[in-house]
């Protein structure tokens, strides 16, 4: 049996600093390494001299500047690859012919790494803007098409025949019956591949990149400066957890029914199951 | 009201599910179907609803072919069959058309006489069995349908909330004067539900004998009587061809 926090406001205030606890003894055993000249600041500068790095970037608007291009990145290449997966998804979560004409060749497609097609990237798109957002594209479409398509297969037949028993058209089942049942999976998808929209970014700005935070840490190892490099891999971190926590707060907001959210749920505490 | 004639229904695999199956409800009527699983029972109720078509014979309701789900009929499964993610309310409206606003009142008075109208805000997962089983019952009457089907609509209860709710059916039945087809392999349901028994033979499913309920309502399992139909029920569920029985309180 899994044990939780106690609900009421110190059981909120726990679950909200518990996630904090280790990452801050890490940082403070970091520091205390750096400062006791444990950890050589040449191959790991301390905390504090990354954070004024950062601060410095932030005052100079590059910060802004490499964050903003690097997020429209990550965001062109999450919705274009988000809509195609979601779209292949309910086809050929919904027609058997269009499963049996694409699935197989998605899932041939699936096993290649996206950071495999790099040099052929290249050679199709160059090295412009377009290259790095058709990999993210790549990247995400896989994850959200799988979690899709197994969403709408896992909807129970019954609740779809309810759906015929009471006349709804075919768009109206896949509107009401087949797109709410499947968003609990579809909306795992869309978690995990807005994580790997910034694995894909991290490497696919490392190359002839001259803008975005890759290129920031690419440039930063030119000239040694390991405080700037260590920033931009701690920032892709940061960028990948806020993502992740912007996709939960969507799963609460969207499935406030589904028993996995009812933790938090304001109404589900509000009224607990009945017997 | 519903008239079966000659229905028979066949598979694509040569499997034959019904064969001349006739089949008459008169408006008001309770008829319960008895036979063991994979009888034809549940086909049969499908054709009723419109989800499929007959491979030969007629169906017809208040005289008309039914070709496709007709709103004039409800449908009770044996598991509630809820949206998770619709409040009861919305799931009760579901089965109607209309704006929001048009729904409401048909949606509370639903509610209300399965007993439910606090719940209306409450998901299904925050309610029993029995109390999912109410909510469908009343998605079933929302629409204000001329005949109920319901396909082993207790089985999945236990035996303390099964009884408790065919009795808030009998209830609820006397009140409205529906027409109910219930499919059912517990012959104590069917005698406490109907007033005809129709017993139904696998291989392929056809209707092998008849049986008329005339016990009082409240209480039938008490009624004297009682032991003695579901005796004749259970013979002519084992043998193959049972004459037609008669039963008297």
């Amino acid at each position: 049996m899994v044990r939780g926090f106690s609900s009421g406001r110190r059981g909120r205030l726990k679950r909200t600093l518990v996630p904090w606890l280790v990452p801050a003894l890490l940082l403070a055993f970091w520091q205390v390494s750096s400062m006791l000249g444990w950890i050589p600041t040449r191959i790991l500068p301390a905390p504090t001299a990354i954070a004024l790095a950062g601060l410095q970037l932030a005052r100079s608007g590059e910060l802004w500047t490499h964050l903003s291009v690097s997020a429209a990145r990550a965001g062109g290449g999450f919705l274009i690859g988000a809509s195609l997966g979601l779209f292949f998804g309910v086809l050929n979560g919904l027609l058997r012919r269009a499963e049996l004409l694409l699935d197989s060749s998605f899932q041939m497609l699936r096993n290649i790494p996206p950071l495999a097609m790099i040099p052929l990237v290249i050679l199709w798109f160059g090295i412009g803007e377009e290259a790095r957002v058709f990999l993210v594209s790549l990247g995400v479409f896989f994850p959200v098409y799988l979690n899709t398509f197994n969403g709408i297969r896992s909807i129970d037949p019954g609740l779809l025949e309810m759906g015929r028993v009471y006349g709804l058209s075919n768009w109206k089942i896949i509107t009401d019956i087949v797109l709410p049942g499947a968003m609990p999976s579809i909306l795992v998808g869309v978690r995990f591949s807005l994580g790997i929209a910034w694995i894909i970014l991290i490497v696919g700005e490392q190359i002839a990149a001259n803008s975005g935070i890759g290129y920031l840490a690419m440039n930063a190892r030119e000239f040694m400066q390991t405080d700037i490099i260590v920033f931009s891999i701690l920032l892709y971190a940061l960028l990948g957890k806020f993502s992740d926590a912007l996709a939960r707060k969507l799963e609460f907001r969207l499935l406030p029914w589904h028993p996995n959210f009812q933790r938090l749920s304001k109404e589900f505490r509000a009224r607990p199951a009945l017997s | 009201m519903l008239l079966l004639e000659g229905v028979a229904k066949s598979f694509r695999n040569g499997f034959t599910a019904l064969k001349a199956i006739d089949l008459r409800i008169d408006a008001g009527e309770r008829v319960a179907i008895v036979g063991s699983s994979g009888c034809g029972k549940s086909t049969l109720l499908r054709l009723v609803a419109g989800l499929a078509a007959p491979s030969t014979g007629r169906v017809l309701l208040n005289g008309e072919p039914v070709l496709r789900p007709n709103p004039a009929v409800g449908f009770i499964y044996q598991e509630p069959r809820l949206m998770p993610w619709l409040r009861v309310r919305d799931n009760v409206g579901f089965a109607l058309r209309g704006r929001a606003a048009e729904r409401r009142e048909p949606v509370r008075s639903a509610l209300r006489r399965v007993g439910l109208e606090e719940y209306a805000s409450f998901y299904p997962k925050q309610l029993s069995g029995g109390m999912a089983q109410r909510v469908a019952i009343a998605r079933a009457l929302a629409p204000a349908p001329k005949l109920i089907l319901l396909d082993e609509p207790f089985s999945a209860l236990d035996a303390i909330k099964r009884a408790d709710l065919q009795n808030h059916f009998l209830r609820l039945w006397e009140s409205e004067k529906l027409s109910t087809l219930l499919v059912t392999h517990d012959v104590e349901e069917a005698i406490v539900l109907a007033d005809r028994i129709l017993v139904m033979h696998p291989g392929p499913g056809r209707i092998s004998a008849e049986l008329r309920v005339e016990l009082p309502l409240e209480d039938r399992r008490q009624a004297r009587g009682f032991a003695d139909l579901k005796q004749q029920l259970l013979d002519s569920l084992r043998h193959d061809e049972a004459p037609t029985l008669v039963a008297h309180g």
